[in-house]
């Protein structure tokens, strides 16, 4: 295989799994203002009316 | 159409909760577990009925006039936010206590259907409950349920979509704020007629017999720490330990990097790409993912000891020596959440009702090692101390005395009273729940593995990108003159009165602001260039930075300075902006000044040589203790004066 | 009586709670209110751990010392304890 296509294959996967994560870093972190952890209580999954994350104050 | 699951905290609110939408919040036996209101949607096989149906979980109260803040969340969401039924759940084991808080519901005009839960402990007990009768009485349907089975659930559905839309009848009379005792006595002459009682008296006497030795006053401490040494030794040194070194070394080490390796090369992919997949993302991710098995370990063992009821009884042996640093033992509940993940361990402080003791628990509460910690005590722990199991769960019991003296200081340092007092609800000691305990663990890793997949996916990548790289974007010759080398030459600075040389270490610190496991795939990447051992190896990598005292203080450095970013913006949340920026400054200096005498005094002790900037580290030493000197004087003072003025006022 | 000065397996009959409003009706919710049977469990690490109806409070000092009682018992449980009752003390 010519490394060109290569390249461009895991040059393309890269990019779009490294986009993914930064995208669902800054929703997570829109969410419940922690970009990544799952683990806190506060993970919206669904747009639930009256579920409010934390917000400050 | 909403569903509003209400009633006495423990009571099984969370585990109804999450058995009807598939969530797994946190339920542990005792109470204070859930702060803030939670909905999600109810899940299918628990009926279709056209619309879609939400579920809200609210903390726990006793009464819908609130003492505390979680019962003003109750009353508040009931209120203003008018769901259109309430599953008020009554706690079998508890019937008559949780009738008070029935007949306050049944007085707003909301349709609320009870559900009996607990109803195996009621046949246990060989109590009687006269359902028809008690439904008579008060004027709703009553379902009796086991919500850690998952049995009655149906019918308590149907019942309440039934219910919904109709508004409550008035059976009971309805007594208003202000007439309690006449509630009380409302509610006993009911439960005389309707429940039996049976013989519960060998079930409590175990409880108590157990306290007795666990809470009591002498051994209550050393039991705490012994335990918590037993969960964190097991977790880290032992099964997870056990398990992580064969991911860390046989999985990620060689397995995974040979095989991307070999598959690269035979696509003759172009060296940027491929270095960036093998010492970036491979390097990075691998140096954390293999810490999953531990964190598994540890978050089982700690789910049990929470649905054993355990927790409950650590409150209380703190709360004398929390009293002492002008908490109270409610106090310990929001650290013992910190020890998943701090940040929502600072939000529970807010059911702390004093301001002073509230600011002072969320200033305290990211002490308490959290699950993204874990994969730096296990590095370090593995690397400079191996075969040692002390070193792990000595970083916990250092967090608690960390806390204490802290809390100690904080009271000298800042001027504010105490006034609260501790009532905490010990619920019986139960068999925990494998499942339950499965369940979380799941959970937890879960959201590891998203974490790592997303925020450290990007930060390795930053990370790479930024020690490969010059601030002029040409490839940098040495390391230590990339963008990241510049960054962490400068913090060298900073950190050599701790003893640490090099760059990288003040480097990979930073990087934990955005998540603490960061520092563990920073290092990872930073030294995957020089060396084929991977970053776990025994006097591998990582000793060329290190010795094993330095390695201890650069552990407290990041165990005790401020948390993530995410954590820092949940503080800010509780303590406003004036507030935060004490804390974060106290927890700076807090953090510093520990690794500091750590590295420089055991360095002395153990190597009877000084480590680097000793001379700055007096330096700094004797200025922090003039300063707190100063301060603590002041602030003693200040507090003169105003019990002064307060005595000749009155 | 004050409840920190009964002993350990007495129970007696809730006289009065001498606190502010707040913690009168917190305690009141929980089932500590006139007329209603409080058992003193036992005493751990400074803290009065009670029984109310069916369930068990860890109390502190503050506490323990506003909840007046009436008449006070030895305990169902432990018949022979005599009810020893330990010297009025101030905090």
């Amino acid at each position: 295989m010519s490394s060109t296509i290569g390249n461009i294959i895991v040059g393309a996967v890269l990019l779009a799994v490294i986009s993914w994560a930064g995208f669902r870093s800054y929703r997570n972190m829109k969410h419940n203002r922690c970009p990544g952890c799952g683990a806190c209580e506060f993970a919206a999954n669904n747009e639930c009316p009256g579920h409010e994350t934390g917000q400050a104050g | 159409m909403r569903i509003a699951l209400a009633g006495n905290p423990n009571c099984g609110k969370t585990t109804l909760y999450n058995a009807l939408t598939g969530k797994t919040e946190s339920a542990g036996n005792w109470s204070g577990v859930t702060v803030e209101k939670k909905a999600a949607k109810l899940k299918r096989k628990y009926g279709a009925f056209g619309t879609e149906i939400i579920i809200v979980d609210l903390p726990g109260a006793y009464s819908i006039t609130p003492y505390t803040a979680e019962e003003a969340i109750t009353r508040d969401f009931i209120l203003e936010h008018r769901p259109d039924v309430i599953i008020n759940i009554v706690d079998g084991a508890n019937l008559e206590r949780s009738l008070f808080m029935t007949t306050q519901l049944l007085e707003l005009g909301i349709p609320v259907v009870i559900a009996l839960n607990k109803s195996d402990i009621i046949q246990e007990r060989n109590d009687r409950v006269d359902i028809k009768r008690l439904q008579a009485e008060l004027g709703c349907p009553i379902i009796s349920i086991v919500a850690t089975e998952a049995q009655g659930l149906r019918e308590l559905i149907a019942a309440a979509v039934k219910a919904a839309g109709k508004p409550q009848r008035r059976v009971t009379p309805v007594f208003g704020d202000e007439a309690v005792l006449e509630r009380h006595k409302f509610v006993e002459q009911i439960a005389a007629r309707a429940i039996v009682k049976g013989d519960n008296v060998r079930r409590v006497w175990l409880s108590d017999s157990i306290d007795r030795i666990i809470a009591n006053q002498w051994i209550g401490l050393p039991v705490f720490f012994l335990v918590m040494w037993a969960v964190y030794a097991f977790s880290i040194e032992g099964l997870g330990g056990f398990l992580s070194d064969y991911f860390n070394e046989t999985l990620f080490g060689e397995v995974i990097p040979s095989a991307a390796d070999n598959l690269l090369s035979s696509l003759e992919i172009h060296p940027f790409l491929r270095d960036l997949i093998l010492e970036g993302v491979i390097a990075g991710i691998g140096a954390v993912i293999g810490f999953l098995p531990l964190i598994m370990v540890l978050f089982f063992c700690l789910a049990l000891l929470e649905d054993s009821g355990y927790m409950a009884r650590v409150a209380l042996v703190m709360d004398r020596h929390f009293k002492r640093i002008g908490l109270s033992g409610k106090s310990i509940i929001p650290m013992i959440v910190g020890s998943g993940c701090a940040i929502p361990g600072v939000m529970a402080t807010r059911t702390i009702e004093d301001a002073g003791e509230r600011r002072v628990t969320a200033i305290l509460t990211p002490y308490v090692p959290c699950g993204a910690k874990l994969p730096i005590i296990a590095l370090f722990a593995t690397v400079f101390f191996p075969g040692a199991s002390w070193v792990a769960p000595s970083m916990y019991i250092l967090a608690i005395c960390v806390i204490i003296v802290g809390g100690l200081l904080l009271k000298k340092l800042f001027l504010w009273e105490n006034t609260s007092v501790f009532i905490l609800e010990l619920p019986e000691y139960k068999r925990p729940s494998l499942k339950y305990a499965s369940s979380q663990m799941l959970r937890h890793s879960k959201a590891f593995i998203h974490k790592a997949a997303t925020i450290i996916l990007v930060m390795n990548t930053l990370v790479w990108l930024m020690q490969e790289y010059t601030w002029l974007l040409q490839p940098a010759a040495d390391q230590s003159q990339s963008m990241l080398g510049t960054i962490g030459s400068v913090l060298e600075l900073v950190l050599k009165p701790l003893g640490l040389r090099g760059w990288q270490p003040g480097a990979a610190a930073i990087t934990g602001f955005v998540a603490k496991e960061n520092v563990v795939s920073s290092l990872a990447i930073l030294l995957s260039e020089g060396s084929e051992a991977v970053l776990s190896t025994p006097g591998g990598p990582l000793a060329g930075l290190f010795n094993p005292v330095t390695a201890y203080a650069f552990l407290i450095f990041n165990l005790f300075t401020p948390p993530c970013f995410a954590a820092i913006g949940a503080m800010r949340g509780e303590l406003g902006a004036e507030w935060l920026w004490k804390g974060l400054l106290f927890q700076i200096g807090v953090g510093y000044t520990l690794a500091m005498l750590v590295s420089q005094i055991g360095s002395l002790v153990i190597y009877q040589a000084p480590a680097p900037g000793l001379p700055a580290a007096v330096g700094i030493s004797a200025a922090l203790g003039v300063f707190l000197f100063i301060k603590i004087k002041d602030t003693a003072a200040k507090r003169q004066a105003l019990n002064l003025a307060a005595e000749t006022r009155s | 009586m004050r409840l920190s000065e009964i002993a350990v397996g007495c129970e007696g009959i809730i006289k009065h709670v001498a606190g502010t409003e707040k913690v009168c009706r917190f305690l009141y919710s929980i089932g500590c209110y006139p007329g209603e049977r409080i058992t003193l469990v036992s005493v751990l690490a400074g803290n009065y751990i009670v029984r109310i109806k069916d369930s068990r409070f860890a109390v502190d000092r503050k506490i323990a010392q506003i909840i007046e009682l009436g008449e006070v018992t030895p305990g169902a449980d432990e018949p022979d304890l005599g009810c020893r009752h330990r010297q009025a003390s101030r905090v």
